[in-house]
């Protein structure tokens, strides 16, 4: 089981032995996470995947950059590895500032069907999978980040006020905000649906 | 709806993952990187007598077969495996094979760790460094067939370019620490290194003009300065062990003097352009432009300095005097280097949602957390 204290483990490994296979359960275990987090910040998978890609990258040349200096060593692998994924999407963003976020269809398609369910069941939950996540993408970057980060990643907020730079008070207002903005947008999206 | 029906809704988008291949395969290109800078390092930091050599060579040999052996028939490619087997009892002909693979390629990893092998027995510092060069020159390869088949691959491209920053870098740093000790050694190292560069500026500037990537392109700009500094610091050891250094010598510290300056004249049109009280684009506090001007105005005054400077090194070079010419090139580097990023920092358009200093000042009705149990969390946790 994958606990903080394995990964202050890997990190030794990673520090003092130099084992690769230490960055590897890096890796496997932050990749699906790091990839779900650049998902809903830009337009596509072949993004997500390509800047994902970019932070696994970005965090081994940072390490080999400064095995030497104590200092520097990465001490929270998982606040740094989200802060620098942030990081490389305001880059991103930077050289795409025009294109608009949109959600695909290929999200639907990878969400494996709940065998335990009936149909019914299944057609519901796709549906309102598909709900929020149209209305995550219609909410404002800076709610949305807070709201992947605190409820789809399960970040905690001290963690949170660390990779944004954002205070303690500040993400829980925002988050509140961001709730009752997603909560809105969903309503809306319904209600749109039903009058059609 | 409640805010804990939306919570439970939000969860269900933790089921969206990156496709499982996709994983898989990166994960592959990472470590096969990860595993060449380690021994890299090791390499360079551990001198072995040639019986440990030669017990490290069989050692990453069978390390390879087995790794390679177990990843094949894990993946149920049995017959593959065998192969794998095979390569090292067939006398090298699959190893020769590897040697024109490109990233991507079934036979790359063995490329990349048959080169790591024959960095680990170099038998001294000179050959070492010539085959740094030479590897630093094959990923420069690489990166133009991999731009050529697949301009697209960003991931790779750039892992190429950080893969032959590395070797400039060793080569550079082995320069530097052998002419410490053995002067004579050190120039005939530093020769190594010098005959490379121009080729390497070379390939560089036209893999940036074939790219329409801004991300690569930035990256090949550093791998650049990378050169440029690798450049410098061999030039510096030969103007000061070989006293016959002549007109060629020249035409370099003033090739790099120009290279110089028209990066600053580059970095200043940015500086420029960038609209008063508004540095860096559209911003939406007062905090953040004052923060972007002062920036700007730091990177405009260090810019008149490198210049004087380069204009002092000018001088130096008419008067015949390389050394001082090439000392003051290696200071200005980094002025030089922090102008470039700052202006292209500043010049960049603004992004939606960069709200550091937006919520500074908003403080309100907050939703209730346990924060004090979180903060403890936080804190085990470092």
């Amino acid at each position: 089981m994958y606990t903080i204290w394995h990964e202050k483990v890997l990190l030794h490994r990673l520090y003092e032995e130099r084992d690769p296979e230490a960055f590897g359960e890096l890796y496997d275990e932050y990749a699906p996470k790091i990839y779900r987090y650049v998902y809903f910040k830009v337009s596509g998978a072949t993004e997500a995947e390509d800047l994902t890609a970019e932070v696994f990258l970005k965090t081994w040349e940072y390490v080999q950059r400064h095995t030497g200096d104590t200092t520097k060593r990465i001490g929270n692998f998982r606040a740094f590895v989200y802060r620098l994924a942030r990081n490389i999407v305001v880059d991103y963003y930077r050289n795409r500032a025009e294109r608009e976020l949109l959600a695909d269809t290929e999200a639907m398609e990878r969400v494996p069907a709940p065998e335990h369910k009936n149909v019914a069941a299944s057609v519901s939950l796709n549906f309102d999978m598909h709900l929020v996540e149209q209305a995550l993408k219609s909410l404002k970057d800076d709610y949305r980040e807070l709201v992947i980060l605190k409820y789809i990643e399960g970040l905690s907020t001290v963690e949170i006020a660390r990779i944004t730079d954002k205070s303690k008070g500040a993400v829980r207002v925002t988050l509140h905000r961001a709730l009752n903005a997603l909560r809105e947008e969903m309503e809306k999206i319904e209600n749109n649906s039903k009058s059609k | 709806m409640t805010h804990h029906q939306l919570k439970r809704q939000l969860k269900t988008l933790q089921a969206i993952a990156p496709n499982a291949a996709w994983q898989s395969s990166r994960r592959d290109i990472l470590l096969a990187q990860v595993r060449a800078q380690s021994a890299l390092r090791s390499v360079n930091e551990t001198p072995l007598s040639w019986r440990a050599k030669l017990n490290e060579y069989l050692r990453l040999v069978f390390l390879f077969t087995d790794g390679v052996v177990a990843t094949l028939a894990a993946r149920g490619m049995v017959v593959a495996s065998l192969v794998v087997v095979m390569i090292f009892a067939s006398g090298g002909y699959v190893v020769a094979a590897s040697a024109h693979s490109y990233p991507g390629d079934r036979l790359y990893g063995l490329k990349l760790a048959v080169e790591n092998i024959e960095l680990k027995v170099a038998p001294s510092p000179r050959a070492r460094v010539a085959l740094q060069v030479e590897f630093a020159s094959r990923r420069l390869e690489e990166l133009s067939e991999l731009t050529r088949r697949n301009g697209n691959n960003l991931p790779a491209a750039e892992l190429l370019v950080s893969q032959f920053e590395t070797n400039v870098h060793n080569a550079a740093a082995t320069t530097t620490e052998v002419s410490a000790n053995s002067p004579e050694k050190g120039l005939e190292i530093a020769r190594i290194v010098d005959e490379r560069v121009g080729q390497y500026e070379h390939t560089l500037q036209q893999t940036k003009a074939s790219t329409q990537n801004t991300d690569l392109s930035y990256r090949v700009d550093q791998a650049l300065s990378t050169v440029n500094r690798a450049g410098t610091g061999a030039l510096k050891v030969i103007v000061a062990e070989d006293t016959t250094v002549g007109a060629e010598v020249a035409d370099k510290i003033d090739n790099k003097i120009k290279n110089a300056e028209e990066t600053l004249r580059l970095a200043d049109a940015k500086l420029e352009g960038l609209p008063a009280g508004q540095a860096g684009g559209a911003k939406s506090t007062a905090s953040i432009d004052n923060s972007d001007d002062e920036e700007a105005a730091e990177a405009r005054a260090q810019s008149a300095v490198a210049k004087t400077n380069l204009a002092e090194a000018k001088k130096k070079v008419v008067e015949g005097d390389y050394k001082a010419a090439v000392a003051i090139l290696e200071g200005v580097a980094d002025i030089v280097d922090e102008v470039a990023a700052t202006a292209e920092n500043l010049n960049k358009a603004d992004v939606e949602g960069e709200v550091k200093g937006e919520t500074a000042g908003e403080e309100g009705a907050a939703e209730t957390t346990n924060d004090a149990q979180e903060e403890q969390q936080v804190s085990e946790n470092n």
